[in-house]
């Protein structure tokens, strides 16, 4: 698969974090990965069908998904991940993806996406794909975020 | 309580056809007449809270009993059935004030759509367009019980439906699927563990472990294979939706929430004999 059709799901960070306000954002370690998994404490999935069909799920821990949280809402103190703060780390997702869609169709390529799921829990095992995904970190200010691309050729 | 139904044709076929589909928890036939006289009498003594009618029958056709019963009853909620052939009265019957007008021959998932739609409406359009989800949701509901039957060989019944509100608490396992087109969503199937290794077993005539892979591939392959029979139905039935599937993820973990905060879903809760299996169906912004 040409490695060119995951860098909009990269880029899109660059262009989507810095506007929340979250500063601070690098691109760190890139894995190929058999299956689609992400094992973190929080965990955004988001379906893509059209002219690009796959998954990605963009997770992070506990304090990072509370740090972002706390900075999309103007720095208000987030102690736990409740409805408010669940929500905007899903409306990160979504600007995140929906910018990715955008990149992409500059591309040429029709891709639709999905709403994002939240899942969080404890020890999530896996999560299951049966493609294999590239996983990328990005470094932030409020911490790891990880993205977890899955896409069918 | 069950949405009666007063079922007026003159073909037996078509009495049994609708009774064979009806889930019997939500719905009962109070009445059936063999013609539009029998219609409109039944219509008075019964007061049922559907119709379905059918266009060509003996002594008065259905046109001219809707008319009857919209006249005593403009609130009257009936669906014209129409057969091939009838395009004008059709026509006329949408001027008249008829709302749901069916073609025969009519698939179950259009049926229950149809009906439950126009026991819904209250000449308000809010929930004219609140009701809009319920019948996709009649779609998968159908595709969860027919997947069911073809893949694992249960027999099940319809299910209970509740509006799904905030987080989902999972039992354990949870496949999600993502939908975009005109409309976008998610379709989620969540169970326990031990029910996904016996569903996993009655499917492929094996005994499966709690760590078995292959429970995980079978359950999302389950999910992909319901999802794109209900939503093929769903593009065949409204044109220009041209909903698409993403690929099926599985989660598991303990005290896994699952939260789609911009979907507004229903969730089906189904008994089967390999235990309870519940299926979130989602869409965004409505």
């Amino acid at each position: 698969m040409d490695a060119r059709v995951f860098s909009p799901f990269i880029d899109t960070f660059f262009q989507v974090l810095p506007g929340l306000g979250i500063k601070n954002v690098e691109r760190g370690r890139l894995s190929l990965k058999e299956k689609l998994s992400a094992a973190r404490d929080v965990t955004a999935l988001i379906g893509l069908s059209g002219g690009i069909r796959g998954n990605i799920a963009i997770s992070m821990d506990l304090a990072a998904a509370k740090k972002i949280a706390s900075i999309m809402m103007m720095g208000r103190p987030v102690e736990t991940l409740d409805d408010i703060a669940q929500s905007a780390i899903a409306e990160m997702a979504n600007m995140l993806s929906a910018n990715a869609m955008t990149i992409v169709g500059q591309n040429g390529v029709a891709m639709q996406v999905s709403p994002p799921t939240l899942i969080t829990g404890e020890k999530i095992s896996c999560i299951v794909s049966q493609v294999k995904s590239l996983n990328v970190e990005i470094y932030t200010e409020a911490g790891i975020i990880e993205i977890n691309i899955g896409l069918e050729s | 309580m069950k949405i009666r139904i007063l079922v007026v044709d003159d073909s037996p076929f078509i009495y049994k056809a609708i009774a064979r589909i009806l889930p019997e928890d939500d719905y009962e036939i109070c009445g059936s007449g063999k013609n539009g006289q029998e219609g409109v009498e039944l219509y008075q003594r019964l007061k049922p809270d559907v119709v379905t009618m059918d266009i060509t029958m003996p002594i008065m056709d259905g046109l001219a009993a809707a008319r009857e019963i919209l006249r005593r009853d403009p609130k009257a909620k009936i669906i014209m059935l129409s057969a091939m052939g009838d395009e004008e009265i059709v026509q006329e019957a949408k001027t008249a004030g008829i709302k749901m007008i069916l073609k025969k021959p009519f698939k179950a998932p259009d049926m229950l759509a149809a009906l439950s739609k126009v026991y819904a409406l209250d000449n308000s359009d809010a929930e004219d367009a609140a009701q809009q989800d319920d019948n996709y949701l009649e779609y998968f509901r159908t595709a969860l019980k027919d997947t069911l039957q073809d893949m694992a060989g249960l027999e099940c019944s319809f299910g209970e439906t509740e509006l799904q509100q905030g987080i989902l608490e999972s039992e354990g396992l949870a496949v999600i699927l993502g939908i975009a087109g005109k409309m976008t969503g998610r379709v989620i199937l969540d169970t326990s563990r031990e029910v996904a290794c016996r569903l996993c077993g009655m499917m492929n005539g094996e005994e499966y472990g709690l760590e078995d892979d292959f429970v995980l591939f079978s359950l999302a392959e389950f999910l992909n294979i319901l999802s794109g029979n209900a939503t093929t139905n769903i593009n065949n039935s409204h044109r220009g939706l041209n909903l698409r599937l993403a690929p099926p993820s599985v989660f598991v973990g303990r005290r896994l929430n699952i939260n789609s905060p911009k979907v507004k879903a229903h969730m089906i809760r189904m008994e089967t004999a390999a235990g309870a299996i519940n299926l979130s169906v989602g869409f965004e912004g409505s």
